[in-house]
């Protein structure tokens, strides 16, 4: 693998590859990562589509709202009942919207830290625009140009988060 | 603000990355390859963890095997320590950076919230340098990103004490001891020599050259596993971002060890080894190869059992060729004097 031939013009993300200097030696080049350059759009209609379907079961009551999570965070029950310090046969009952209705709180409390969301996003999507930037419960997003801004905080009470929705003026 | 003076760069491997930069930091000049090389990180395993929905391959050493194996074949000494309470491990972390020493952690990767959305994955196994902190964020100095990145610090509790499998709990460790004179040439002889037995001797059909063998024979059951053709394409993928793209350096970290051998090369006046190095070049050249075939399949939509197999006999190729190579170089290490 020689120099010239790796390097990508992609700054979003940069990777370290070696490769083979003119002079024969081997050495790390920092470049634009190939595959993110070229399958990004891919990897976004892959995850929306995933997301909408998930979306869909869910509104539908075919799926619970552990389930939707677990789908998008690419967990198994397995890894789920691991992260949340519950037993499998207690995450599989609650993977559907009978077993969901008997979770208790503190059970939501651990699947929420598991996913990294609040937990008042169990019970709610929340949605502003079309907008591949925006995962539902992930993150805020005050980076967004235009548009409305959903900002989530958490307060000092674990079980309820603080909402605020207002006009980007930036 | 709070910024120890650290040299930050970027580095091929997480693990390997941020150990250099530790051991550059404390006065120890060293290359990523070195340490790689000297801890042995090359190998191969294929397998179906009981955790997964799917089976993985890995072309490293297990996470915490370069640090492990590094620090044993060096006398490096490194104080290493995992805690039960997070708020201890917040403390001990403070203390530490407050003494101007730079620490490394194992957290999860899908909390470094510094990287974009794509790249975060749940994987307990990403290893960081913590160099600062200033009030609810600290400093990370982590080897996948160009610049210093900031976190704040609800996010890298969750991310050091996050569960599931290879739980990184509170996992911090930096070195205390590096020994005035090592002896270089007698390490690169443990490494290399070990690499090949990871390679041809381990008695397990999933490990090493024979790894990459039932990696081979079974890509053809990859439809059994997958949900719709969605995640078979996406899976298949996974094989040139896990080949190219992941903290490998290009083709499965082939081209690092190209790297360690042609440095030790130069350390053991062997040019034998050099010509090694240029052979692990063209193998390194083939499994990116497979990578790109990889992703022209996924990318096809049309996932047949044929073009699985096309990928099977490539990477069986791999398997002889590596196999060939390896048995070379053990013999070549086993002569060195």
């Amino acid at each position: 693998m020689k120099e010239k031939d790796i390097k990508v013009d992609f700054r979003e993300q940069q990777i370290i590859l070696y490769a083979e200097k003119e002079d024969g030696s081997l050495s790390p080049v920092q470049t634009g990562s190939y595959i993110t350059k070229n399958y990004i759009n891919d990897f976004y209609e892959m995850t929306a589509k995933i997301h909408n379907e998930m979306s869909e079961k869910l509104k539908a009551g075919e799926i619970s709202p552990v389930f939707f999570y677990m789908t998008i965070e690419e967990l198994t029950v397995a890894e789920l009942a691991s992260r949340a310090g519950l037993s499998k046969s207690k995450v599989k009952k609650h993977l559907d919207l009978k077993g969901f209705q008997k979770a208790s709180v503190s059970d939501l409390v651990k699947y929420a830290d598991a996913f990294n969301i609040n937990i008042a996003n169990f019970f709610q999507i929340i949605k502003t625009r079309e907008d591949k930037e925006w995962d539902p419960g992930f993150r805020d997003d005050t980076n967004m140009s235009e548009s409305v801004i959903i900002s989530q905080t958490s307060t000092n009470n674990h079980l309820v988060v603080e909402t605020k929705i207002f006009h980007n003026t930036k | 603000m709070s910024i120890i003076p650290f040299n930050h760069t970027m580095a091929a491997h997480c693990e390997s990355g941020t150990v250099t930069a530790q051991l550059n930091f404390h006065g120890l000049k060293i290359t990523e390859p070195l340490v790689f090389g000297i801890s042995s990180g090359l190998f191969f395993a294929y397998m179906k963890p009981p955790m997964m929905d799917f089976p993985m391959f890995v072309t490293r050493s297990m996470p915490g095997q370069i640090l492990g194996k590094f620090s044993r074949r060096t006398g490096v000494k490194f104080k290493k320590k995992t805690y039960k309470d997070s708020k201890e491990a917040e403390n001990d972390l403070n203390a530490l950076l407050d003494q101007n020493i730079p620490v490394s952690v194992q957290t999860d990767l899908f909390f470094m919230d510094y990287f974009p959305a794509w790249f975060r994955v749940h994987i307990n196994v990403h290893y960081i340098n913590i160099i600062g902190r200033e009030g609810d964020k600290y400093f990370v100095s982590d080897s996948y990103f160009p610049e210093i990145a900031e976190i704040k610090r609800d996010t890298l509790m969750k991310a050091r004490f996050a569960g599931g499998a290879m739980a990184p709990k509170g996992l911090m460790f930096y070195p205390i001891h590096i020994p005035e004179n090592i002896d270089v040439k007698s390490v690169i002889k443990k490494g290399i020599k070990a690499t090949t037995f990871d390679m041809l001797k381990i008695p397990l059909p999933f490990l090493g050259v024979k790894g990459i063998r039932r990696f081979a024979d079974r890509i053809t059951d990859w439809p059994d596993y997958a949900r719709d053709n969605q995640q078979l394409a996406d899976k298949i993928l996974r094989i040139f971002i896990l080949l190219e793209e992941q903290g490998t350096g290009g083709g499965g970290f082939r081209f690092v060890y190209a790297s360690f051998l042609q440095e030790s090369a130069k350390v053991l006046n062997n040019p034998r080894l050099n010509d090694l190095s240029r052979e692990m070049l063209e193998i390194g050249d083939k499994w990116r190869e497979l990578a790109l075939a990889a992703s022209k399949v996924s990318r096809s939509g049309d996932i047949t059992k044929d073009k699985l197999a096309g990928l099977g006999t490539l990477i069986r190729e791999k398997a002889d060729i590596e196999e060939v190579f390896f048995k070379k170089l053990r013999k070549e290490i086993s002569n060195h004097k």
